[in-house]
């Protein structure tokens, strides 16, 4: 490659890591927490730390109440059906029902698999906060809502995509360069085979994560466009052509199967039981079920097959035909990008990989501004770039210890339902932007990176010990006892990450170990070159 | 169409256009990628041979490749003008496709 163009590639690299280098830490970060979000969701609510037993009470009765109760209120538009599982141990349904003044109202209920007595009401908070953070940004209905916000990280997937393959093709040594770490060197050089080792050895994994990242983030906002505009603006055109047409009641009220009996028809090949069922005209004599079966150790979220809700028998329906390439393909992403068909070992794997590629980020910024404070490079000034790097701190140790302060206010949290959610995302972003305005006053960063590392440590530790407090679910007995197993692992993990995290900052250096000074103002600056 | 949305589209054209003539490539790369990679998938979606909700589904997967492959095209060219050429060529070609071709079910 001759040496302008790669000054061109080296550009582009340095441009979409460094213009985009937070946004991408963002991204990569709470993706790495999101994995983790049926695990904090029971972790989060007490009431859901249910033991799943062998068998459920029967439920068609409790729920033909509730169902006659929806019908009497308005028409109800769709209804799902969630049967008890390890991570969401027991009955929930979800419905959206369309009121005679022309509203709607969604409901959400939960059942106790054994006594079927409604669970206490307990809004979307951390779990969901940390989820979607990295999913859409929260991002607010007044700008757009959140497709907007699910197309903008998927355009972080897109630029991912750039700064790989513009790394890649940056690096012209790349079989020395997979078992160079010159860790008694100097600071850059450190950070500098940090970032190439890394980057290197998770290549496959970077790709994939970014790929799958992009599809499920723009395929919201640009797929509807090109298929509108392919079918000229037509969209009831384009939905019959992909997803077929919506069955149609006959408006025949006829005895639907009861949910016990469809919660007792087995997958035919790996017999598991239903996941949930999705119901079509429910009441009516042409009402089909949609049944999904979860699937953790395949390339697909859930296998689906649909019967008719009065008899049971198969019936055909385009969402849940999954066998054609195609619908192979897309039912992959989200499993490949979110880890779900390996168990929590892969989640494990998925979570290191996941904050290392946000370390990659982070080192290319710190790279690129040692480059000019310290270097011959950067046209603008020492204070422009202090400030930059201070920045970076507060941005990239700021959300690792605001997340970890959630965990505290998750427990701590007593106010109304209602508003559980807006004081989740009030904590998350007064605790983010105090790390970062500490960051910005400071003034050193080495020290403010070991301090911000260490309190998140704390708040880990904090968190686990207030649950364990509150609730009374102690680790031994969550493990050895009759207790819920998979909290007593979060607190584990909770624990064995605070320790890490204190260990992590005690090591960390608390001064740049070279002392030197900045050679030369030159104009030489990180833009997309023309 | 009323004035003001004709106001906005003309300033927005004469925006584009500029933006263009100054930094071609970096237009390009923020720009026109996006702009060629919505008209080249609509008209790959309705000329590929193929049932359309397999080609719309296979399509989901490719347009984040796709739109990645022109931005990059736009940095490994060596000729900011090619780049900005190319890419108008492409959405132009693609749109001519679009509205030419009828999509079949």
């Amino acid at each position: 490659m001759d040496r302008v163009r790669h000054k061109r590639n080296y550009d582009l690299h340095s441009w979409t890591g460094v213009a985009l280098g937070f946004f991408l830490f963002v991204v990569c970060f709470t993706g790495s927490v999101a994995l983790f979000y049926n695990e904090i969701l029971s972790w989060e609510d007490p009431n859901k730390r249910i033991t799943l037993p062998a068998e459920p009470a029967a439920f068609n009765e409790t729920f033909t109440e509730w169902h006659a109760e929806l019908e009497a209120s308005g028409e109800v538009e769709y209804l799902n059906v969630y049967f008890p599982r390890l991570h969401a141990p027991y009955y929930a349904a979800y419905a959206h029902v369309d009121l005679p003044d022309g509203s709607h109202v969604d409901h959400s209920v939960q059942w106790h698999p054994e006594t079927l007595e409604m669970l206490p009401e307990r809004a979307d908070g951390m779990a969901r906060w940390l989820y979607d953070f990295h999913r859409d940004l929260m991002w607010p209905a007044k700008l757009g809502g959140r497709t907007v916000g699910r197309a903008l990280v998927g355009v972080a997937g897109v630029i991912l995509l750039l700064a790989i393959v513009s790394g890649v093709i940056a690096h012209t040594k790349i079989r020395e360069e997979l078992f160079t770490l010159r860790y008694m060197r100097s600071m850059r050089l450190k950070w500098q085979d940090t970032h190439k080792v890394l980057g290197l050895w998770g290549l496959p994994f970077y790709s994939m994560i970014a790929l799958t990242g992009a599809v499920l983030g723009i395929v919201t906002l640009l797929a509807p466009i090109i298929a509108i505009l392919a079918f000229k603006g037509d969209q009831q055109a384009l939905f019959d052509a992909v997803i077929g047409q919506p069955p149609e009641p006959v408006g025949q009220q006829v005895q639907m199967m009861s949910v016990d009996d469809i919660y007792a028809m087995p997958h035919p090949e790996s017999g598991e039981r239903p996941w949930y069922v999705a119901t079509h005209n429910w009441g009516d004599e042409a009402a089909v079920l949609d049944i999904y079966y979860k699937e953790d150790r395949k390339l697909i979220s859930a296998e689906g097959r649909t019967v008719s809700a009065v008899t049971g028998e198969p019936a055909y329906s385009a969402t849940t035909d999954t066998k054609t390439p195609g619908n192979r393909l897309v039912a992959a992403m989200s499993p490949l990008h979110y880890g779900t068909f390996g168990g929590i070992a892969l989640k494990a794997l998925y979570f290191v990989l996941g904050l290392s590629l946000a370390v990659i980020t982070a080192l290319g910024t710190m790279m690129w501004i040692e480059r000019r404070l310290h270097g011959n490079e950067g046209a603008k000034s020492e204070r422009f770039y202090r400030r930059l790097s201070r920045f970076n701190v507060g941005i990239c140790a700021g959300i690792g210890f605001a997340s970890a302060g959630l965990l505290v206010h998750g427990v701590l949290y007593a106010g109304a339902e209602s508003s559980r959610l807006f004081w989740t995302g009030t904590a998350y972003f007064a605790l983010w932007f105090a790390a970062l305005a500490y960051a910005m006053v400071r003034k050193d960063e080495y020290r403010t990176t070991s301090e911000l590392v260490g309190l998140s440590g704390i708040l880990l530790l904090t968190a686990s010990v207030l649950n364990m407090v509150t609730t009374g679910h102690g680790i031994a007995h969550g493990l050895f006892g009759d207790g819920h197993a998979p909290t007593a692992w979060v607190d584990v993990t909770l624990i064995g990450l605070g320790a890490a995290s204190i260990a992590v900052a005690l090591a960390l250096p608390k001064k740049r170990a070279e002392k030197t000074k900045r050679r030369r103002e030159s104009t030489a600056e990180v833009v997309p070159a023309e | 169409m009323s004035f003001l949305p004709l106001v906005i589209v003309a300033v927005l054209f004469v925006a584009i256009a500029a933006a263009t003539l100054k930094a071609p490539r970096l237009t390009s790369v923020l720009f026109w990628a996006l702009v060629a990679t919505v008209f080249s998938s609509a008209a790959l979606l309705l000329s590929l041979p193929g049932p359309f909700s397999e080609k719309a589904l296979f399509m989901t997967v490719a347009v984040p490749l796709i739109w990645a492959g022109y931005q990059f095209w736009c940095y490994w060219d060596a000729s900011k003008w090619r780049v900005a050429g190319g890419l108008i060529a492409i959405s132009l070609v693609g749109g001519i496709v679009v509205f030419l071709t009828e999509p079949i079910v």
